[in-house]
């Protein structure tokens, strides 16, 4: 059902019951049409415009369609009785069972009645209270979705557990090593799979998965794969839609052929859900692969932080396409040192019976065994007691969680202060209307009707906004909820949809608004003094004091809100203006994987220099370089022993490159001292190294790092001829960090990226580039993309979360301001007859004016002074989602109030030439 | 009696023949020339409140449903009090627009 069908449902349940049952088919049949009518991409405006109509009509209708039921029923009840025709029961007689209830059906209809009177009111209370409630019930969704509710389609997930490692579970990754060790050695487990990246053309290993060309020549299609172990359908309990799934056996060397299986979009999206892919041999970076089997369509993987891959390939089957796979899997190196390659998830399923607590104290005895193996290893490398541990959470790794509880945890704050403030100003908005409403509580109350029933009356009133505004709420939420999973830290695959709970959510909190903002206008009207009400309404200091208090409270919680907003839009400029050390205009990286030869392999180099020949040989190209490595995705470390430094021992911990000839002046990279590489730096030449200057400032501090010279690789001298400029290298907010270039025709990796800078715009030259390369292997698998993408993708969040934030704090603004005026323009009214007494008195209109000014900038000071203590705090909470500026700028903090202030004074002006322009004797005759 | 607008219109729709809720919007908002649209809620009260008046009633299915029409939708037809009402109403309309026009027309020319 679609979300416009089921609001209309739950609007439908307003109407009573007998009608809604008669006519609630038709009702819905009659919307499909309309909807139907309206096609299927109406545009926003006849869409709102259908939906507010509709909602209105069907509101304007629950009155007449109660009356009937009532009438009806009564009519049921009492079959006519000739004799007693015309005498009515009277009302509120003892023993009537239908009296409260029938007063609550009055209280009702004059709550609607009123509504309906004032439909520029009632259409803003909705609004307002739609976007607070939406807002939370939003955040609700996303949070029930991320932790409580497990990925679709797995079967018994309460048996499941995730594996944690590192110190303090700082690890989520393991080898493949720690994946069959705990299969073999572990009881308490029925079995354990493993996924993980496919290490793809980038050579990034995690997250998302790696690059993977799918087909051959023209019809190449990039796809994104996961490896997994071949038990990982089968003990998730996922039968495969189509095909008979993996045959291979856990551990062993994959069936005869290597295996796939498609995702269900994948297959619908490249194949047109063509069932005789099955049936024939599918190439993947130009090997042919059986195709096993296509995922159920709903199905999401294990984690909701992964985005679900394209293809699932078998652990023990990716080492046929990927250079050094099967290498990383190795529990030792070929000089007996443990495999550092760390990339598979694990999940494992208790045995029946078998709780947490036993299973981790089975972990910690294995863990002795493991450590026997790699304890020394991993305590140089990780600086502490490496454990596993166990986390019931299997879905998310425990710093996922932790990112999004805190990424949850700020949004849940700047929404819930926007509800608050709107639920101020409608607290505001209803005194304003319960002043003028005195009167009438007045007559009411001395025509008979007790305290209790003013009370009810005026809090069904609030009810009922509240309702409504809810139940547009909970549809904002169906709109907006996966709208805002683009807030997220990780890119999120789970669909955000929100349901029974999070309808009980909205009701409970639309409940919570009507109290807040219903109850202090009905309250002091039901408190009146009969008499005074119908004398003099509108007096009394108290009232005057709450209202101030109110929008101090307001103005605060703005200033709050303004602060964080500007926080991050500071935080935003400071990392587009950041220097990444390197160019981004035009850019164009091609990733590719060539011919795995052996690090020193002659082949390799000639390779390399074929491939940079034909390239510069394109039009459009300026300029051609290689690198094993590009910015953002993913580094190579090594530690660095150095004789006769102090890192001879130790070692220096640094990532480092293999870089092709005229890297530098292709990345744009300055060099401070010596020379980049060039094709003079051959196999055949001296070992040449560039540092950076972290590095040459570590490792030599206070001497010159030319000529220098550093072991590496069969314990080679490389000596330093040159020295870089610091860059970024994976992250934009990484510390400052060694980093040593290695010349690439003198170390081979077969897996790299083509960097060519181009003359125009760069995705113009890719076909070009991607024919010349394909002269060279056809079945080349090439990933495009543009380092302007690049960066662009590692500023999406940042950017996403300042409009999101100066979007609500500029709604807290302008709530704020309208409180503000509506409190001084109230005051002002009221004291028309004051001012005009002391105008009669000789007062001047500027001395006035001056009066009233006070008073607001007294309200924002006030307010003013508890945000900035508010913000303060605030501050702290987000300081993790800051970049490049200190929590507590200062800036922001004292241009913040200031233009609170200046609000505040803008917002009194209206109200302030008003009371400067009352006449006297109008004044004084005004009672 | 005096109808309101959509009664009037509503009976006017069953006057080319029994038809069914959404068959009677259609029908309006080709009489009125889309400017009266009857939304869900005001459509079926009214249909209610026209029942309760005996200016209409439900009819037997079998005869008024063309074939593979829905069967959530109940069939109408005038009643003979409906069939009146309706002449009566539209009468009533006739003089109102003869005022009218005699009105405008002497306006016109002073």
């Amino acid at each position: 059902m679609s979300p416009g069908r089921h609001f209309y449902a739950l609007l439908i349940r307003l109407l009573p019951a007998d009608f809604r049952i008669s006519r609630g088919p038709e009702l819905l049949a009659t919307f499909d049409e309309m909807r139907g009518e309206l096609g299927s991409r109406p545009g926003v405006i006849r869409l709102g415009r259908f939906y507010v109509r509709l909602t209105l009509d069907l509101l304007s209708r629950i009155r007449a369609e109660r009356i009937r039921s009532v009438r009806r029923s009564r009519d049921r009840a009492q079959p006519v009785d000739l004799s007693n025709a015309g005498a009515k029961p009277a009302p509120g007689k003892r023993g009537d069972p239908g009296g409260p209830l029938r007063d609550g059906g009055q209280d009702l209809a004059y709550a609607l009645r009123r509504m309906a009177r004032t439909p520029g009111f009632t259409a803003v209370a909705v609004m307002i209270l739609a976007i607070g409630v939406g807002g939370n019930a939003t955040i609700f969704t996303m949070a029930e979705t991320l932790f409580v509710a497990p990925p679709p389609l797995i079967a018994n997930p309460e048996e499941l557990v995730g594996l944690d490692g590192g110190v303090n579970g700082a690890v989520a990754e393991f080898g493949y090593y720690d994946f069959e060790f705990f299969r073999t050695n572990s009881q308490a487990f029925q079995d354990v799979l493993a996924y993980g990246g496919f290490p793809g053309t980038r050579g990034r290993t995690t997250r998302n998965g790696g690059e993977i060309s799918v087909g051959g020549g023209d019809a190449r299609i990039q796809a994104q794969a996961w490896v997994v172990s071949s038990n990982y359908f089968e003990m998730l309990g996922v039968l495969p839609a189509r095909g008979s799934g993996f045959t291979g056996e856990v551990g062993e060397r994959a069936a005869s052929a290597p295996e796939v299986v498609l995702s269900h979009s994948f297959w619908q999206r490249s194949f047109g859900g063509d069932p005789s892919v099955l049936e024939r041999p599918m190439n993947l970076n130009g090997i042919p692969f059986r195709v096993a089997g296509i995922t159920p369509s709903k199905f999401r993987g294990v984690n909701p932080a992964d985005r679900p891959p394209d293809l699932f390939i078998p652990i023990r089957s990716a080492g046929t396409i990927s250079v050094g796979f099967d290498e990383a899997l190795r529990r030792f190196d070929d000089e007996g040192e443990p495999n550092a390659s760390r990339f598979l998830r694990l999940v494992a399923r208790l045995r029946p019976g078998i709780d947490m607590g036993v299973a981790q104290a089975e972990m910690d005895v294995l863990q002795s065994r493991w450590d026997a193996d790699f304890g020394a290893w991993s305590n140089e490398v990780y600086g502490g007691d490496y454990r596993f541990r166990l986390r019931s959470q299997f879905h998310l790794a425990a710093y996922e969680a932790r990112q999004f509880r805190q990424t949850l945890t700020l949004l849940w704050f700047v929404v819930g202060s926007v509800f608050l403030i709107a639920c101020t100003n409608l607290a505001l908005l209803l005194l304003a209307k319960a002043a003028g409403r005195e009167r009438e509580m007045g007559i009411r109350a001395a025509l008979g009707a007790g305290r209790a029933r003013l009370l009810r009356q005026l809090l069904t009133e609030s009810l009922l906004l509240a309702g409504i505004g809810g139940a547009l709420g909970v549809a904002v939420a169906f709109v907006a909820a996966d709208a805002a999973a683009a807030t997220l830290p990780m890119s999120v695959a789970v669909q955000f949809q929100p349901d029974g709970t999070v309808i009980a959510f909205a009701v409970l909190l639309s409940s919570l608004a009507a109290v807040l903002f219903g109850t202090a206008p009905a309250w002091t009207l039901s408190r009146l003094n009969v008499l005074e009400a119908l004398q003099r309404p509108g007096q009394g200091r108290a009232k005057v004091l709450f209202r101030g208090g109110l929008v101090a409270g307001q103005t605060a919680l703005s200033i709050v809100l303004l602060i964080v907003g500007g926080l991050f839009a500071r935080s935003f400029q400071q990392a587009r203006n950041l220097d990444l050390g390197f160019q981004r205009e035009n850019r164009l990286l091609m990733s590719v994987q060539l011919e795995d030869y052996d690090f020193l392999d002659p082949r390799g180099f000639e390779l390399i220099t074929r491939v940079l020949d034909r390239l510069e040989g394109v039009p459009g190209v300026e300029a051609v370089s290689t690198a094993n490595r590009i910015p953002f995705y993913g580094s190579n470390i090594a530690i660095f022993t150095v004789p006769g430094t102090e890192f001879a021992e130790q070692g220096l911990r640094s990532g480092f490159n293999l870089v092709g000839p005229e890297y530098f002046e292709v990345m744009g990279i300055p060099l401070v001292a010596g020379r980049g590489f060039s094709r003079d730096d051959r196999h055949s030449t001296q070992r040449a190294i560039v540092v950076n200057e972290v590095f040459a400032n570590r490792m030599w501090p206070g001497q010159n790092p030319l000529g220098r010279t550093v072991p590496f690789v069969d314990d080679d001298e490389w000596t330093v001829v040159g020295v870089a400029k610091n860059a970024i290298y994976y992250n934009i907010r990484e510390a400052p960090r060694g980093q040593v270039y290695f010349p690439q025709l003198q170390i081979y990796l077969g897996r790299m990226t083509f960097l060519v800078a181009t003359r125009t715009e760069p995705l113009a030259s890719a076909r070009a580039v991607d024919l010349a390369l394909r002269e060279i292997n056809p079945n080349l698998a090439v990933a495009f993309v543009t380092m302007d993408q690049l960066v662009d993708e590692q500023l999406a969040t940042p950017r996403i979360w300042t409009v999101f934030v100066a979007l609500l704090s500029g709604v807290a603004l302008f709530l704020a301001m309208v409180g503000l005026y509506g409190v001084q323009s109230f005051l002002v009214a009221r004291r028309t007859r004051e001012i005009g007494i002391r105008m009669a008195l000789g007062a001047g209109a500027p001395a006035l004016v001056g009066r009233i000014m006070q008073g607001s900038l007294l309200i924002g000071g006030v307010g003013a002074v508890l945000g900035l203590a508010g913000a303060f705090v605030a501050a702290g909470l987000v300081q993790g989602f800051l970049f490049g500026v200190p929590p507590r700028d200062p800036v922001v903090f004292v241009v913040v109030p200031l233009l609170m202030m200046l609000a505040c004074v803008l917002a009194s002006v209206v109200p302030a030439t008003r009371a400067s322009k009352v006449s006297p004797v109008e004044a004084l005759a005004q009672e | 009696m005096a109808l309101k607008k959509h009664w009037y219109h509503i009976l006017l729709a069953l006057a080319e023949g029994p038809a069914h809720g959404a068959e009677i919007r259609r029908r309006v908002a080709k009489h009125t020339r889309g400017s009266l649209e009857l939304y869900p809620a005001m459509l079926y009260g009214s249909v209610e409140d026209l029942l309760e008046r005996g200016l209409v009633r439900e009819v037997d299915e079998k005869s008024g449903r063309p074939a593979g029409e829905s069967d959530r939708y109940r069939y109408l037809d005038l009643t003979a009090a409906g069939r009146e009402t309706l002449a009566a109403e539209t009468e009533e309309y006739q003089e109102v627009v003869r005022i009218a026009r005699d009105l405008l027309t002497k306006e016109a020319s002073p």
